[in-house]
């Protein structure tokens, strides 16, 4: 609201609180940190333009994010269109980590990053938001302004295909992750 | 025996998804659903393998240094009135000349009067002779 | 408030404001024109006869209004002095002639005026000034133009002079109107036996000076309406008018001086009355 009388400060706030999780979730769907950041710095500014009409009716979060989904899926169609596929290294290489893992590793994050730019633009979307953001169907369908039904057809598909591309590595999981078969996480 | 679905699964894997309770009841008496769980839940794992690292970078100078505050307006600033006042002379302007009357109809009377014709009627100075001078009546 | 709705407020705010200035104009109607621009509107005077109209005749207007504000506070004074009882017969006879003399004095000036206007107007303009005289005057029927085939036919004299006009005014001009001036002020049958005795020659007089005014009126007007009449001539007859009027004026005022001792309360308040009839300018109201 004090953003909407041009309160800038409240801005700054605004990006101290949201841009990690949104630089995260941007570079989870593009797989580019110079773009993720640019589609983070627009979301915000598209924020501050259209602050003044916000009403406080919608969770400010749902909105948000609805603007950085947006803005990816338009650059992931951009970049469909121009039959491009990013091959920017997906991960930093950890410290502590051998070169051996550090290569399995990298093979692993290669993996799940070819799989998921076989989805098309919704479903990467839909999967991105639900195993990375840990939000809920209703959620997911809030922030894709779609249905909720649709929102779970498409993750069915999606997580099929995923698992087609994926089951080779399941057998790649650390012990503690093979050990979780219950229910729940 | 109804199985569960795929999206019902994917609500157990889910940390924000439902509480167990049914579906877990479900769970221990059906292998085919245990079965598809545990494929579900190593795609899941394997994309949970797929971590991202924070990065140390802030947007904030970059953000603050393209945004404009909102475009409010206060009546009270200076600039505001000005252009207020502005608005207003020139409606008053533009009405008053839209609304100017044309080239006056003048009648008769107001030429007699403005050359004065009427005094030059037959008539009395005084009003003593009137009585002698009108032509009405009868003697 | 953000600046597209200010900007859309300043639009309504133009709007708003053109309307009201626009309704303000049309509801306080066109101005009064001016004088001068009434006689150049009328006549349709060009921008050249404006200026040698007034370079002939420079302050007609403030000329006029001084000697009509003159007139009025002349007859107002008269007014006053019939009013009190106890005004002297000579300060009445004194101010009737003052304001005898500011009438003429007007009338000259109004006359000059008209002349320049007639040196410098085509004929379609005088035509259109005679519609003017026509309706001072008001004349009914055309009179005898003067001089033959020309179109400057005035639009009559005063009916009443003998022997003119498309039949009417025949005989009316032997008429006397001394019974208007006694039934005016109501004298009664003893009053004006009285009167008689006072003042014998009055009746004939005023009788034959009331048809000399007529006449000389019906000469001047005609002179005024003839582009041909010099205007030398046409000054000779407003003062053979007006000299006449004057006679007849005095003369009258003479013979109401003599009979106001023997004039009523009431008949006194006719008196009044016949004085706030006084000629000039035609007030809003109509009287003094």
């Amino acid at each position: 609201m004090r953003l909407g009388r041009g309160h800038m400060p409240a801005l700054a706030e605004l990006v101290r609180r949201h841009q990690r999780r949104a630089l995260q979730l941007a570079y989870r769907s593009l797989g580019d940190w110079h773009l993720a950041e640019d589609v983070v710095q627009e979301s915000f500014l598209r924020v501050n333009r259209a602050a003044p009409k916000y009403r406080p009716d919608a969770q400010f979060t749902t909105w948000f994010y609805r603007i950085v989904v947006n803005l990816c899926m338009d650059e992931l169609r951009k970049r469909r269109r121009r039959a491009e596929t990013t091959t920017e290294a997906l991960s930093e290489a950890s410290t502590s980590e051998s070169p051996a893992d550090r290569e399995e590793r990298a093979e692993l994050h290669q993996a799940v990053h070819r799989a998921l730019e076989k989805l098309n633009e919704r479903e990467r979307l839909a999967v991105i938001l639900h195993r990375f953001e840990g939000h809920s169907h209703r959620q997911i369908a809030e922030i894709t302004e779609s249905s909720a039904s649709a929102v779970e057809s498409l993750l069915v598909r999606a997580y099929r295909k995923l698992r087609a591309d994926l089951a080779p590595f399941a057998n790649n999981l650390p012990e503690k992750a093979q050990e979780n078969a219950g229910p729940g996480v | 025996m109804e199985h569960l679905s795929d999206n019902q699964l994917l609500d157990l894997l889910n940390p924000q998804g439902p509480p167990a309770g049914p579906q877990a009841d479900h769970l221990a008496g059906c292998e085919d659903c245990r079965r598809r769980l545990a494929d579900l839940r190593q795609t899941w794992d394997v994309l949970g393998q797929w971590s991202v690292e924070d990065r140390e970078v802030d947007l904030t100078a970059r953000i603050m240094s393209q945004a404009q505050p909102a475009r409010t307006i206060r009546l009270w600033q200076p600039r505001a009135l000005v252009r207020v006042a502005a608005a207003i002379a020139l409606g008053v302007a533009l009405g008053s000349l839209a609304g100017r009357p044309g080239a006056p109809a003048i009648s008769h009377e107001q030429v007699s009067e403005a050359m004065y014709l009427d005094v030059l009627a037959l008539q009395s100075p005084t009003g003593w002779t009137s009585p002698l001078l009108e032509e009405t009546g009868s003697n | 408030m953000t600046r597209r709705i200010f900007h859309f407020g300043l639009l309504a705010l133009v709007l708003v404001a053109g309307t009201g200035a626009y309704a303000l104009r049309q509801g306080l109607g066109p101005p009064a024109p001016r004088p001068a621009d009434c006689t150049r509107h009328w006549l349709s005077l060009s921008q050249s006869q404006c200026e040698q109209i007034q370079q002939d005749d420079p302050d007609f207007h403030t000329d006029a209004q001084a000697l009509s504000q003159s007139l009025r506070a002349h007859q107002q004074a008269l007014i006053a002095d019939v009013s009190e009882p106890a005004t002297p017969a000579e300060q009445i006879r004194a101010q009737a002639e003052a304001v005898v003399e500011a009438h003429q004095a007007l009338m000259r000036r109004i006359v000059q005026h008209l002349l320049a206007v007639r040196r410098h107007a085509d004929v379609r303009q005088c035509t259109l000034l005679n519609q003017l005289y026509a309706n001072v005057v008001q004349t009914t029927g055309l009179q005898n133009g003067a001089g033959p085939g020309r179109q400057r036919r005035g639009y009559g004299g005063p009916p009443w002079a003998p022997g003119q006009g498309t039949g009417q005014g025949q005989g009316r001009g032997q008429r006397h109107r001394y019974g208007q001036l006694a039934s005016s002020l109501g004298l009664t049958a003893a009053q004006q036996a009285a009167a008689t005795q006072t003042d014998p020659n009055y009746t004939a007089d005023a009788a034959r000076l009331t048809q000399e005014v007529r006449d000389a009126y019906a000469a001047f007007v005609q002179a005024l309406q003839d582009l041909d009449t010099p205007d030398a001539q046409v000054q000779q007859a407003l003062e053979a008018f007006i000299a006449l009027r004057r006679q007849l004026e005095l003369r009258t005022v003479d013979y109401v001086l003599s009979i106001r001792p023997l004039l009523s309360a009431e008949q006194q308040q006719h008196l009044i009355g016949l004085s706030r009839r006084g000629g000039g300018r035609r007030w809003r109201g109509g009287r003094l």
